[in-house]
């Protein structure tokens, strides 16, 4: 019973489980588990991966503007405080900066070639995705936000690579 | 009729609407912890909460500041009704009745 317990509040969130998980395993301890149970607990463990309730830490954290964009855009950051923003635009500035000098530096060391050039075009898209790992990816646990953030902005410049290489060959 | 911004709030949990309600009623005549509310909604409204519902309509409730925990009893956290959280319930009550008021009406025998 009790291993089942814990292997269904490992179905929650790290944050959810910090902070909730005690006080579940006690009452799931006070009542029989059921199939009823066991649905409604697998029910709640979806919701909390899906909706992400800020905590009220984070949530007087906002400024009435990002709760507003939360509101209007429902995918918009949900718990990015202003340092947040912050980190983000540096990346995304800071990413495009060095991506083009990179592929600048590709271009004038081995001359014309379907990579640098993939790579200043993908610069700012490729930036963007890793800004995102701090404010729109922020509800996501540690690993997937730097799988998603890193890895998105691998496709993209790995995408562009490609268009340009099957550009040349063309 | 004019909804409020807390009223909006507790109409924007979605499947959790009702579990919310619930636990601000439960919680409006004294602190509770999980387990109690549970018990004390069963005996009010013959409804019980499973713990994944009674949780998620916690989370909501305490993100927009509705209640909040008041101190660990044991590993127990008691949660209180914050001012907030008894504005929206006073909000949320008024329109139920207004609600049910017109219901009653519409069914009453001089309009059928």
């Amino acid at each position: 019973m009790a291993t089942i317990t814990s292997a269904l509040i490992r179905l929650y969130p790290r944050a959810w489980r910090q902070r909730y998980g005690e006080e579940m395993r006690d009452l799931l301890a006070m009542r029989r588990l059921s199939m009823r149970t066991l649905a409604d607990l697998i029910a709640g463990a979806v919701d909390a991966r899906v909706s992400r309730q800020p905590t009220p830490a984070e949530r007087s954290g906002n400024t009435q503007g990002v709760d507003i964009m939360v509101k209007a855009f429902r995918c918009a950051p949900q718990g990015a405080s202003v340092q947040d923003q912050w980190r983000s635009g540096a990346w995304l500035v800071g990413g495009s900066l060095v991506f083009t000098l990179v592929g600048i530096a590709l271009q004038l060391r081995i001359g014309s070639n379907s990579f640098s050039e993939g790579l200043l075009y993908s610069a700012f898209p490729a930036s963007l995705m890793l800004s995102s790992e701090c404010t729109y990816l922020k509800r996501y646990s540690t690993s997937a936000r730097t799988v998603m953030s890193i890895g998105g902005a691998v496709a993209i410049i790995l995408m562009m690579w490609a268009a340009v290489a099957i550009g040349y060959a063309i | 009729m004019r909804r409020t911004g807390q009223d909006e709030d507790l109409g924007d949990f979605g499947r959790f609407s009702e579990p919310a309600l619930l636990i601000l009623i439960s919680l409006a005549d004294g602190d509770k912890h999980g387990y109690a509310m549970t018990e004390d909604i069963a005996a009010l409204a013959e409804v019980r909460l499973g713990p994944g519902t009674l949780y998620g309509a916690i989370a909501r409730l305490e993100s927009r500041g509705l209640i909040e925990p008041v101190g660990a009893e044991d590993r127990r956290h008691p949660y209180r009704l914050t001012a907030l959280g008894a504005t929206a319930l006073r909000l949320r009550l008024t329109t139920l009745e207004a609600v049910a008021r017109a219901g009653r009406r519409r069914l009453s025998p001089s309009r059928t």
